[in-house]
């Protein structure tokens, strides 16, 4: 029986074992050495690896992380800590004009090594500028991988493979998940990218969820079993490189799909699966591919609101009863 | 010996430029390196310099007029005798230079693309390929000959069954039709067509073919044959029916049509009251008798009576179905 261990404390593991196989990796962030961090992933790393491996920083993200690609172009594998995904703004010329085109404008003679640590995620009460979703931003950006774990398991053997790619790495993780407990194997293992993870088989819909929104899909679909309605549920577990074939696949079994994203609705991550699937899967289609999104607003710091903003259970059980045409009793 | 002037590319993205005026006149003594002529970009007006000593001749672009970036637009010859004044004469040139108009929004509306079809359904895409934008159901009213609206799995599967999506509206199907539909549209009244088989090759075959050969296999092999010579469908199902009650099929997807063997008893015919098509195979003496019962809403006269035909003559020339 694997023992179960909250997500924070997954990453906190691989931190460990990839420090301890690899000397070039170093951490920075703030407050990743004296406190290990707000999140606690790095609890314990700087005893044990001193402080030149791990290393405060003062709070200025272009300036820790523009640092940081340079290190990762000379030789170091840094991990990067931005204590919320909103500060990616603050980055965007380190992650998207450096990082990710340097191995390709210096005609493949450097390489950066860089994983950034972040997280997405609304309803922590945190309000608009601290509770965004917006991994879809650097999928756009040929040369930046994009990894979306979805549980401690998947958070463990994700961050190493982030950390042993020779590219630069977003991980983005679900900060109302970071307590969440599940089981995590002791040992080494690594999650290959572009692998799609089928959670569970169906025939009769096919649900494509990330991050916190594979265990809504998760949900919804025990919930339609009793309804007569048989769903496939599917996590990316990373949207740079995406597992194309393993969603069109179950499309073409299933003949229907969702695609469930904490992102917002609009140009994003739903959007661009969708249209995949709509490529791909055309004449196996029986009914439009439905998107459930992050509402387009400004997340709100109203709990009430906020609440609103976020994809549901019962949105996926509603729309998912209307693409197979059949009446679901007891979910609203 | 002479040199061409062509016209510059003066942006990195330019794809024509407009002659403004020709500094020089045809016939004039020219060298290298004077103001030839201006150029208008989308940006700027520029002067031309002369790419040779010579003298000006057949300019093919007058003032005002666009040229192509690398076209012919006029020469620079070495001798007053050479100058050209028929200025069209380079005009093929200057067309034989103009970058090709891009090809891929042509090729696409011509052919679609045979990564998102399937081979046998091509006339099929063809032929439904929209000519104006999609309008949602609750915009459209039926209108016999309109576009029936169907969900792309059901049209891929009515073509594959040889149904007709416009019968099956005139039938009272609400749009749009999802594939669920198809199973649940036969209705109305039913059609039988009868033909007769000689059995003299079939049974030769039979004779020869190993002692647990289920006929009624055989039959429905030959049944799925037909279909497919008929529909180019790929790999139509057949639903076969026992005199005992018992049921298999062959094939994957939905069944096509049921097979019916009747030739351990005396019967030579069953017509179904309710449902989808049915074929019965029964023995008379040294000939089968086959029955196809169907709705001709959801098969077509002719294409049961190509069927059927088909069937027959499979099952007189049993290696038909090899080829």
């Amino acid at each position: 029986m694997t023992r179960e261990i909250a997500l924070s404390r997954a990453i906190n593991e691989a931190m460990h074992e990839e420090m301890h196989r690899d000397p070039t990796v170093i951490v920075m962030g703030e407050d990743v050495a004296e406190t290990g961090h707000p999140f606690k992933f790095f609890d314990g790393l700087s005893n044990e690896f001193g402080t030149q491996r791990v290393i405060d920083t003062p709070i200025s993200e272009p300036g820790f992380t523009g640092l940081a690609v340079g290190a990762a172009m000379t030789g170091m594998r840094p991990v990067v800590d931005l204590m919320f995904g909103d500060f990616i703004y603050l980055v965007m010329d380190q992650l998207c004009n450096q990082a990710a085109k340097t191995h390709f404008m210096s005609g493949g003679k450097l390489k950066v090594p860089l994983t950034i640590n972040t997280n997405l995620g609304a309803t922590r009460r945190s309000a608009a500028q601290h509770s965004q979703s917006i991994h879809t931003l650097l999928a756009h950006i040929p040369g930046l991988k994009v990894v979306l774990p979805s549980s401690a398991y998947e958070a463990k053997g994700l961050m190493k493979t982030a950390i042993r790619d020779d590219n630069p790495v977003v991980v983005f993780h679900d900060k109302l998940m970071y307590s969440e407990k599940g089981p995590v194997p002791e040992d080494d293992y690594l999650i290959p990218f572009g692998q799609a993870n089928v959670l569970r088989e169906g025939k009769d819909i096919t649900f494509v969820g990330t991050s916190s929104m594979v265990s809504v899909c998760m949900e919804a679909a025990q919930r339609l079993e009793t309804n007569g309605i048989s769903a496939e549920v599917i996590d990316p577990r990373t949207l740079v490189p995406l597992d194309e074939s393993t969603i069109v696949g179950s499309v073409k079994k299933t003949s229907r799909a969702i695609v469930v994203d904490e992102g917002h609705r609009n140009f994003g991550v739903t959007a661009e699966i969708a249209s995949r699937i709509a490529e791909k899967a055309f004449y196996h289609l029986d009914a439009p591919v439905g998107r459930l999104g992050a509402m387009d607003v400004p997340v709100p710091f109203s709990p009430a609101l906020e609440d609103l903003t976020v994809p549901t259970t019962e949105q996926v059980c509603d729309l998912a009863a209307k693409l197979c045409r059949k009446e679901v009793s007891g979910v609203v | 010996m002479s040199y061409d002037v062509i016209m510059p590319a003066l942006g990195m993205a330019q794809e024509t430029g407009r002659v403004v005026a020709w500094l020089r006149t045809v016939g004039e003594p020219i060298t290298e390196g004077d103001p030839l002529f201006e150029v208008e970009t989308d940006k700027a007006v520029m002067e031309v310099p002369a790419p040779a000593a010579g003298f000006l001749s057949a300019v093919t672009v007058d003032a005002d007029e666009e040229a192509a970036v690398g076209a012919v637009i006029a020469r620079i010859v070495e001798t007053v005798d050479e100058v050209e004044h028929a200025a069209r004469l380079a005009d093929a040139d200057a067309q034989s230079q103009a970058p090709a108009p891009d090809p891929i929004p042509a090729s696409r509306d011509a052919e679609p693309d045979p990564s998102l079809s399937t081979p046998d359904s091509k006339s099929e895409i063809e032929a439904e390929t929209p000519t104006e934008p999609w309008t949602t159901p609750d915009t459209q009213t039926p209108v016999a000959g309109a576009r029936v609206l169907a969900s792309p799995k059901a049209r891929r599967l009515a073509h594959d069954r040889g149904l007709d999506l416009a019968m099956l509206r005139a039938q009272g199907v609400p749009e749009p039709i999802h594939a669920e539909d198809l199973e649940k549209a036969v209705t109305g009244q039913m059609s039988v067509l009868s033909a007769r088989a000689d059995a003299t090759a079939l049974d030769a075959l039979l004779a020869n073919a190993a002692p647990d050969t289920d006929q009624a296999r055989l039959f429905a092999a030959f049944a799925a044959g037909a279909w497919r010579s008929v529909f180019a469908a790929e790999e139509p199902a057949i639903l076969i029916r026992w005199p005992d009650g018992a049921t298999d099929q062959i094939g994957r997807d939905q069944a096509v049509c049921v097979l019916v063997d009747l030739t351990s008893t005396h019967l030579t015919g069953y017509t179904p009251g309710t449902g989808g098509t049915t074929m019965t195979v029964a023995r008379d003496g040294a000939a089968l008798v086959l029955k196809l019962t169907c709705n001709e809403a959801t098969l077509p006269f002719a294409a049961a009576v190509a069927f059927l035909d088909e069937m027959v003559a499979r099952l007189e020339d049993p290696v038909r179905q090899l080829m």
